[in-house]
């Protein structure tokens, strides 16, 4: 067994568990939300899985930068933009400026 | 590798790498801190909370403000504390226990902590609007929640932080999932990992797949309170509580499973020995938290709008796997060769304590005693004693098992025992006395009461806050000694079973100085230590 069967095992017992609903009578909205977390379970698995065969094993060894200013940054103009729902717009702006510029350094530093 | 990170950490200035570090060991510490004054912040809101219900009458706060006080209490620790420091403890170990060199997506694992830190500034930032912070109960419940129950611009932060912090445990938890299942050294087979790795991949499968749900509920409540008719009548409130559940119910396993895996870990190590019948304890993990997923509208029993028969069967049948669980620490517990220390006095407090909340569960798992319990102290005491009884405990047995890891010293036996003593002290004068004070009649959410029959049990509990509060005082201590002279340890102080042992205290960047050492069961150390005597 490897890494893409567990979601899939998991998911699979989800939908079983939502399944035993079904004969105590139809409930549309706790059978969507159980059966769907389930089946949306067991397609990352199965997807993860097919990709996994196409592509090599991933590495432990690779390097990261030690720091990464771009993802706090990022992280602040979510919560200024939360923030600023209380204050005022110009705080949300500042916020989404502040994603922005964030999102931008992440990507930048990515492609190193 | 080591080369390569130790390089990358040289240029990299000071306040950078304390502030924005991709390494799991720093990011994990900083969740760590924050969530530390989180609960202190939390924790003096529950002392308020006592000291208002030691008598009857209202005499140290108002009505209003005793309902932000319970509802910030219940909030900053399910949201600020006990989930991500379950968190924290997979991101800081899972890197280490199956051997990887770095944590999946350090700057998103980096990104969700700051979230999860900015979150929890957003929903406390309440305290410094006109009308205060959200009053609404942990639960955000609608209508409670709407404009004409909680107007002000409190509950709207109360709102966005929960799902801006809950947002940061989303992506914490994908990254620790990602580590476990995608960055397993060679021969790390996965019932080869150690059960605390597996109790975090089972933890963030719940995460991820019940906190999305919590986070859309969080935008469609606050664009409900700001003129988009969502939540409307008898539906919208029912419709919000199997939204809100969906992700409440999970989210108390969330706050358990890595404790169980940290509890697990003490036993097997002082034991000496990997868990009996391994597979049948990650299956009945897999089961248990499959069957977690299913019991939310247990909540909703008394509404009168759920299956009833199926949610009252799903929650009960969690006595299966939890049972096999229990087993199988008892089994680990039950050995000729188990070394006692702290640690494991803190995982049987865990055994125990944790078993009161876990059959008081079963009385509200069944439709007809959760009819009268509902709403009661009963619920009260029945989650304080799964979460702080239970959780915490399990929590301070792995504090003292890997303090020593994180800080490379040992901590004081003496105000470790003292923490102990009047952890179990102060937390069964709180919370036992609440079962009773509930089947007499007492009603949660109140900060006045009828003095008959329910005043001395208030007043005990009272008490036995201020002996938590003493405890927490000597574990303080605890860590401060330990921190500025505490005695050095080596890298195995315990005659660990897992790869993290196999590394210094502290862990180096990169994580091990060598190769990481081969892995041929589910206790590599024991089988290198075998194999090289």
């Amino acid at each position: 067994m490897s890494g893409p069967h567990v979601p899939v095992v998991w998911g699979g017992l989800l939908v079983a568990i939502a399944a035993v609903q079904l004969t105590f009578g139809m409930h549309g909205t706790a059978l969507a939300l159980l059966g769907g977390a389930g089946i949306t379970a067991v397609l990352v698995g199965a997807a993860w899985g097919a990709r996994a065969r196409l592509t090599a094993p991933v590495t432990t060894t690779a390097a990261s930068a030690a720091t990464s200013p771009g993802a706090a940054t990022a992280a602040a103009g979510v919560g200024a933009m939360a923030l600023g729902s209380a204050i005022g717009a110009w705080l949300s702006i500042t916020g989404g400026a502040l994603l922005l510029i964030g999102v931008v350094q992440v990507v930048r530093q990515g492609r190193r | 590798m080591t080369e390569l990170a130790t390089g990358a950490h040289a240029d990299a200035s000071e306040l950078s790498l304390l502030l924005t570090p991709t390494d799991h060991k720093a990011i994990a510490r900083g969740i760590g801190r924050v969530a530390t004054v989180f609960f202190l912040m939390s924790g003096v809101l529950a002392l308020l909370m006592r000291a208002e219900l030691a008598e009857p009458g209202m005499q140290v706060v108002s009505t209003s403000a005793y309902s932000r006080l319970f509802t910030m209490h219940g909030s900053g620790m399910i949201y600020l504390v006990v989930t991500p420091v379950a968190l924290a403890v997979g991101v800081y170990l899972v890197p280490l226990q199956v051997g990887a060199r770095r944590i999946a997506g350090p700057g998103a694992a980096l990104a969700g902590a700051w979230l999860y830190g900015i979150g929890g500034a957003v929903m406390f930032s309440g305290f410094f609007t006109a009308e205060g912070p959200g009053r609404a109960t942990w639960i955000g419940i609608d209508p409670l929640s709407s404009t004409t129950g909680t107007p002000g611009a409190g509950m709207d932060l109360w709102i966005l932080g929960v799902a801006v912090a809950t947002l940061g445990q989303l992506v914490l938890a994908a990254c620790v999932l990602a580590t476990a299942l995608r960055l397993r050294t060679d021969g790390m087979t996965l019932l080869r990992m150690p059960p605390l790795t597996w109790t975090l991949v089972v933890t963030c499968l719940m995460a991820v797949f019940a906190f999305p749900v919590l986070i859309v509920t969080m935008l469609l409540l606050w664009l409900d309170r700001h003129g988009v008719s969502i939540f409307i009548g008898g539906d919208g409130a029912i419709a919000y509580q199997h939204l809100f559940w969906f992700y409440g119910h999970p989210v108390v396993y969330v706050m358990f499973f890595p404790f169980v895996g940290a509890v697990a870990e003490v036993v097997s190590t002082a034991s000496g020995r990997p868990l009996r019948a391994y597979p049948l304890f990650v299956g009945s993990l897999l089961l248990f938290t499959a069957l977690s997923m299913s019991v939310w509208a247990h909540h909703m029993f008394t509404t009168g709008a759920v299956t009833n028969r199926y949610f009252a069967l799903t929650s009960t049948a969690l006595v299966i796997p939890a049972g096999i669980e229990y087993i199988e620490l008892i089994g680990a517990l039950w050995s000729r060769t188990l070394r006692m220390s702290l640690a494991v006095w803190f995982a049987v407090a865990f055994l125990v304590q944790f078993l009161i909340g876990g059959l008081s569960g079963i009385w509200v798992a069944s439709p007809a005693i959760d009819a009268h319990a509902n709403n009661s102290y009963v619920v009260v005491a029945h989650f304080h004693y799964a979460l702080f009884a239970g959780s915490m405990f399990g929590l301070f047995a792995g504090l003292y098992h890997w303090w020593p890891k994180v800080t490379g010293r040992l901590l004081g036996r003496r105000f470790g025992v003292v923490h102990l003593v009047l952890g179990v002290v102060g937390t069964n004068l709180t919370f036992m006395p609440m079962f009773l004070a509930g089947e007499r009649g007492m009603t949660r959410r109140v900060g006045n009461y009828p003095g008959s029959g329910l005043s001395t049990l208030n007043l005990l509990s009272s008490i036995g806050s201020g002996v938590i509060a003493l405890s927490m005082l000597a574990l303080a201590l605890n860590l401060w000694r330990s921190a500025r002279a505490g005695r050095p340890a080596d890298a195995d102080p315990w005659g660990g079973l897992t790869l993290e042992w196999a590394t210094t205290s502290p862990p180096p960047a990169g994580n091990f100085d060598g190769p990481v050492p081969a892995v041929r069961s589910a206790a590599p150390l024991a089988t290198a230590a075998g194999s090289s005597a």
